[in-house]
């Protein structure tokens, strides 16, 4: 079985303040179910942690930068390692996740071993 | 301030084995005391919180709450350092899935198979017999530890040590139900267990709330069991003995705490309501998945009998006695033997049952309820007219006798009898 990196890209970066508390248990009843039946197949590596929206970018040569408002929709949102025989088989995993809603994608990367 | 009072210590009866119980699935069993922990701060804040702004409408849905986020918490401190329970930690490790996790474990559903899986592993054969009781006095019935010391009669540095070996011993064990083949066995040691605790209760003159909080625990366990689809034959069984025995739990001491007996009994102090609820678990009995004992519906059916009974001398004995020589068939004990031959001896009268229970009396000579056996045949001997014999056994009988009030219970029995021979006052089995 192998390691496969699942990123969590776009989506509402105020997701929390647009929701009241009870769409948020709802919302995050829907991972629990679903990390929940990775782990019990054995498919769940580390459920990983969202992100929050803000950051810096630190480039060669020491320069700084903060997020544009323009990258915001392209950012990475969470993560999360799921184990797989295949990519085709993760990719099969990934379509159940709650990540997945109006624009939002999940990226799945294989984890090399080096 | 006094309600306040009230309400906390009613909510540590009702609540502490719940919580203490959906905790210990959701940190593990070797992360028993960290359950204990967040107990004791859900109740510490209910008071500080409850002290300022009132008691809420729904105070355990409020502790729930409490129990719930302080969880949150302490997972979210120490998730970096701890596992938690097996088939959890990696879901409460993200914070993806964490609160969710949490919030299944808090239903109702699942609080309640966890005092289940809490009760099986309090049993299981790795606790010592002697430990199982204080543990499950403390994690599933809430007492503190001076209650538990002083309703076990043992110190409190006592139980302290035996509550800290049983924790170091779930350290190993896991949380869970045991499988189809395991089942039988554990579910007659928790059955035992659970009737250890009723007979604490019932046959306690410590202290009479307590007494009849332990009868009242036991019967909650055993409901427990029912509820949780795990009940056979021998849970019925032994939830419509208890029922039966709790229905005369008001008339089986006097105003001092010694004991009466049954034929002494006033018969309008029984709980009716309760006589039928008893029956109602019996009736179960025939169809419920056979038990792997099959004493306890036998003794039910004999308790009922006994219930059924307007007053002593309307008393079923030949019903009583068959039942009896099948309790001898399955348990073999003797205790069960001297019982049938109480029986027999109500039955067809003394004469029948003094050769059977002098022989018992020699074969056990050493057995510990040995004074029991000498009672009975002390007793029989006085039923028969045979004065002299009653009172040399009595004095053998009373000399083993554990507890002032089995002596004075014998000695007014035998005095009854031998002082007017002729008038019909007679012991219980």
């Amino acid at each position: 079985m192998r390691e496969f990196l699942f990123l969590y890209k776009g989506g509402d970066p105020d997701w929390a303040k647009n929701r009241t508390p009870e769409e948020i248990q709802v919302e995050m009843a829907k991972w629990g179910e679903w990390l929940g039946k990775l782990q019990a197949n054995g498919n769940l590596g580390t459920g990983g942690d969202p992100l929050e929206y803000t950051g810096k970018t630190v480039a060669s040569g020491g320069v700084v930068t903060d997020f544009s408002l323009a990258e915001v929709k392209e950012l990475v949102g969470g993560y999360s390692i799921i184990k797989a025989e295949t990519i085709e088989q993760a990719a099969e995993f990934a379509k159940g996740c709650p990540a997945l809603h109006d624009e939002s994608t999940v990226e799945i990367r294989p984890i090399m071993k080096m | 301030m006094n309600s306040l009072e009230d309400t906390l210590s009613q909510l540590h009866r009702t609540e502490t084995g719940r919580l203490i119980s959906v905790l210990t699935r959701i940190f593990g069993p070797h992360n028993h005391e960290l359950a204990e922990d967040v107990v004791q701060e859900a109740f510490s804040k209910a008071f500080r919180s409850w002290q300022e702004s009132g008691i809420p409408d729904n105070p355990s849905a409020w502790l729930l709450t409490a129990a719930r986020n302080r969880a949150i918490d302490v997972i979210r401190r120490e998730r970096r350092a701890k596992t938690f329970s097996d088939d959890l930690t990696k879901l409460l490790d993200s914070e993806w899935s964490m609160t969710a996790t949490v919030d299944e474990q808090f239903t109702e559903g699942n609080i309640r198979d966890d005092q289940l899986r809490m009760i099986f592993m309090c049993c299981a054969p790795e606790i010592a017999e002697e430990n199982r009781l204080p543990i499950i006095l403390r994690t599933l019935c809430g007492l503190s530890i001076p209650a538990i010391a002083k309703a076990l009669l043992q110190e409190e540095s006592t139980i302290n040590k035996r509550l800290y070996r049983t924790r170091q011993r779930m350290a190993g064990l896991s949380f869970e139900f045991p499988d189809e083949e395991r089942l039988p066995p554990a579910l007659q040691t928790v059955h035992h267990v659970i009737y250890l605790l009723f007979n604490e209760g019932y046959h306690s003159s410590t202290d009479a709330a307590i007494s009849e909080d332990f009868c009242r625990e036991a019967l909650r366990l055993c409901d427990l069991l029912e509820e949780g689809g795990v009940a056979d034959a021998d849970t019925f069984g032994l939830g419509a003995l208890m029922r039966f025995h709790f229905a005369r739990f008001r008339s089986r001491v006097d105003g001092f705490g010694n004991p009466i007996g049954l034929d002494e009994q006033d018969r309008t102090l029984w709980d009716r309501e309760r006589i039928e609820d008893g029956r109602r678990w019996l009736g179960q009995v025939t169809t419920a998945p056979p038990g792997a004992s099959g004493r306890y519906g036998i003794e039910a059916a004999i308790a009922g009998t006994h219930c059924a009974a307007e007053s002593f001398n309307k008393t079923d004995w030949a019903t009583i006695t068959q039942l009896y020589s099948r309790l001898v068939d399955v348990t073999g004990s003797p205790i069960a033997r001297l019982n049938q031959c109480v029986a027999v001896g109500y039955h067809r009268g003394p004469a029948a049952a003094i050769p059977a229970v002098e022989e018992l009396c020699r074969e056990h000579e050493t057995h510990a309820a040995a004074h029991s056996f000498l009672a009975v045949l002390a007793h029989l001997y006085a039923r028969a007219g045979e004065t002299s014999r009653a009172w040399e056994v009595a004095e053998r009988a009373l000399a083993g006798a554990r507890t002032e009030h089995e002596r004075s219970l014998l000695r007014r029995q035998i005095t009854n009898l031998v002082g007017s021979p002729t008038t019909s006052r007679e012991e219980a089995p």
